[in-house]
C-alpha cells in the first residue's frame, strides 16, 4: 500500500487534516525508514510495521479502519 | 472564614482598550471545549517522541494559576485559608473548569475528587473515552492553586491525576504531594506586552460594533452549579491565555529540539486547524444562538454583516481588537489584530519569533469565511454543526485558507490575517 492511497482513503473517509495528524503521530517512524516531508515519496510502498502503526492512529484518533 | 464579600471573590474586569478580560494579572479570553480538546489532542499526538509534552501541559497551568491566586491574595490579605480556597472553587466554576473541593487539601498536598470537570467531560463528549486520563490542565491548577493558598514557592507541590471522567470512571481523582522533581516552573507573563486601541466603527457595515459589544461583555456568562458554561452549543470556559500560549510554544519548541524543521510545517498546520474547528463550532453555535437573533441579527442588512457581526463578538470573547481591514465578499478577508493575545504572550515569554504565531488568529478568520460563504450559514441556519458537516466543507470546491501576512511577535505593529478562497480540486 502506498502513500497516495492512504492519502486518497482518508479525504474520502478521515476528519480534515487526518494525515497530517497521522505524520505528527508517527513522524520519527517515517523518518527512520527515510520518508522525509520536503521529498516524500508518495508512490513508495509501506512495510507492514509501518501500515499497521497508521491502522492504529486512524484507529485510535478516527475509529477508522484502512481498507 | 471570612464573610465572602466582593473582594474576596475574584472575576476581573473587561479593558475595552485592548479588548482584554484581566483577572488578578492573568488574561482570560472565552475559548470552547472544541478548541481546548482538540488542541490538547494535536500536542499530545506526540507524546510518544515528546515525552515532556504531557508535563509541558500541566506545568502551564501550575504557573498560570500560582500566578493569578498569588497575585490576587497578595491584595487581599485579610483572607484566610478557608477564604482563599472558596475563592479559588468559586473561580474554578465560574470559569467553566468544572466543580471542585479543595477540603481534603493542606499545605503538604492531600486529594481532589470531582465528578464535574471541563476537560474530563469535554473529552468524553468530542472524542469518546480516553484510554489515559487527560485534565492536564486542572491537574496542574490544583497544584498551582494549592500553592498560592498557603504561601508555598511555585513547584513546591507536585499534582497527579489518578481516575479520569474522560475514562468512564464515576470521578476524576487528583493526588497533590511535596514535589521531589527538578522541574523549572517560570511565573506567568501576565499581561504580556499588550496593545491600546481603539474599537473601530467600520461605516460599510450597519453593525454597532460599539453597542453590541458593551452588550456582550456585560452578559452573565458563567459556570452553572456544576462548573460548566454551556453556551452557544458548546461547552465554554473562561480560560487563561497565558495556558494556551505557553502550551503551544513550548510544544513548538520542544518539537524543533526533537524534529529540527522537520515536521514543522505540519505541526503549525495542526494548530491553526484548531482555530478553524473553533471558529466553525464557537462561531457557528453562537451565529444561531438566541443571544445573536436578540442582539445582532436584527441589525444584519448584508451576508458581510455577518461577518462584522462575530468580529465584534471576538472584540468581547479577550481576543485582542480585531477590524476587518478589508473584505472581498466571498473572496477574500483581512483582518488586522492589535494587542492579540498571542502576540502579547509570546513577546513576553519569549521575545522577537522568526515565524508567525498567531495560529488560533489565523485558523479563526479562515474558520469564519468558511462558515459564512464556504457553508452559506446565514441562509442554512439553523443547521447543526456536526463533523460531518465540518468534513463536507473542508472537502468541498470553495474552501478558505489562511495566511498571516504580518505578526507582532516578528517585529510588525499588527497581526494582520488573510484568508483567501482556494478551489480544491
Amino acid at each position: 500500500m502506498t502513500i497516495i492511497h492512504i492519502k486518497q482513503f482518508l479525504e474520502k473517509n478521515g476528519a480534515p487534516l487526518a494525515w497530517l495528524r497521522v505524520q505528527l503521530r508517527l513522524l520519527p517512524h517515517f523518518n527512520k525508514r527515510g520518508f522525509f516531508l520536503h521529498s516524500m515519496n508518495e508512490e513508495a510502498e509501506l512495510d507492514d510495521e509501518l501500515l499497521e502503526l497508521i491502522g492504529q492512529v486512524l484507529e485510535e484518533i478516527y475509529h477508522l479502519k484502512l481498507a | 472564614m471570612n464573610k465572602i464579600d466582593a473582594r474576596n471573590i475574584l472575576r476581573g474586569d473587561f479593558y475595552k482598550e485592548r479588548s482584554a478580560y484581566i483577572a488578578a494579572g492573568e488574561p482570560g479570553i472565552f475559548h470552547c471545549h472544541h478548541y481546548n480538546c482538540y488542541l490538547q489532542a494535536v500536542l499530545l499526538d506526540t507524546k510518544d517522541y515528546l515525552p515532556n509534552i504531557e508535563q509541558v501541559l500541566v506545568d502551564s497551568a501550575q504557573e498560570v494559576a500560582y500566578s493569578q491566586f498569588q497575585a490576587f491574595f497578595q491584595n487581599t490579605p485579610d483572607l484566610d485559608i478557608q477564604g482563599r480556597k472558596h475563592t479559588v472553587t468559586d473561580y474554578f466554576r465560574f470559569a467553566g473548569f468544572g466543580q471542585i473541593d479543595l477540603d481534603r487539601v493542606d499545605n503538604k498536598g492531600g486529594t481532589v475528587t470531582t465528578n464535574s470537570e471541563h476537560y474530563g467531560v469535554s473529552w468524553k463528549l468530542k472524542f469518546g473515552k480516553s484510554n489515559q486520563p487527560i485534565s492536564f490542565f486542572t491537574t496542574g491548577f490544583l497544584a498551582g492553586a494549592t500553592e498560592a493558598i498557603y504561601g508555598l514557592a511555585l513547584g513546591t507541590l507536585n499534582a497527579v491525576q489518578e481516575s479520569c471522567l474522560a475514562m468512564g470512571d464515576k470521578y476524576s481523582q487528583f493526588t497533590l504531594s511535596i514535589s521531589n522533581s527538578d522541574r523549572e516552573l517560570t511565573a506567568s507573563p501576565q499581561e504580556g506586552v499588550f496593545q491600546t486601541g481603539n474599537l473601530p466603527q467600520p461605516t460599510n457595515t450597519s453593525i454597532d460594533y460599539e453597542a453590541i459589544r458593551e452588550a456582550l461583555i456585560h452578559m452573565p456568562i458563567e459556570g452553572a452549579a456544576n462548573g460548566l458554561i454551556d453556551s452557544f452549543g458548546v461547552l465554554l470556559t473562561r480560560h487563561y491565555a497565558n495556558y494556551y500560549c505557553n502550551i503551544s510554544y513550548r510544544f513548538l519548541n520542544l518539537f524543533m529540539k526533537s524534529m529540527g524543521t522537520e515536521g514543522l510545517n505540519i505541526a503549525t498546520s495542526l494548530l491553526i486547524e484548531g482555530g478553524r474547528v473553533c471558529a466553525f463550532n464557537t462561531f457557528g453555535g453562537v451565529m444561531q444562538s438566541n443571544e445573536w437573533n436578540a442582539l445582532i441579527k436584527p441589525m444584519i442588512k448584508t451576508r458581510e454583516d455577518w461577518i462584522h457581526g462575530i468580529i465584534v463578538v471576538v472584540n468581547a470573547l479577550g481576543w485582542g481588537i480585531w477590524q476587518v481591514e478589508d473584505l472581498d465578499p466571498g473572496k477574500r478577508i483581512l483582518v488586522k489584530i492589535q494587542s492579540g493575545y498571542e502576540s502579547n504572550a509570546y513577546l513576553k515569554k519569549f521575545g522577537p519569533s522568526s515565524l508567525p504565531i498567531s495560529f488560533l488568529a489565523a485558523g479563526g478568520v479562515a474558520g469564519l469565511m468558511n462558515l459564512v460563504y464556504a457553508l452559506n450559514l446565514p441562509e442554512r441556519a439553523p443547521i447543526t454543526l456536526d463533523e460531518a458537516v465540518y468534513k463536507k466543507i473542508s472537502l468541498g470546491n470553495d474552501y478558505f485558507v489562511p495566511t498571516q501576512i504580518k505578526c507582532r511577535a516578528m517585529g510588525a505593529e499588527f497581526d494582520l490575517i488573510e484568508a483567501a478562497l482556494v478551489r480544491n480540486g
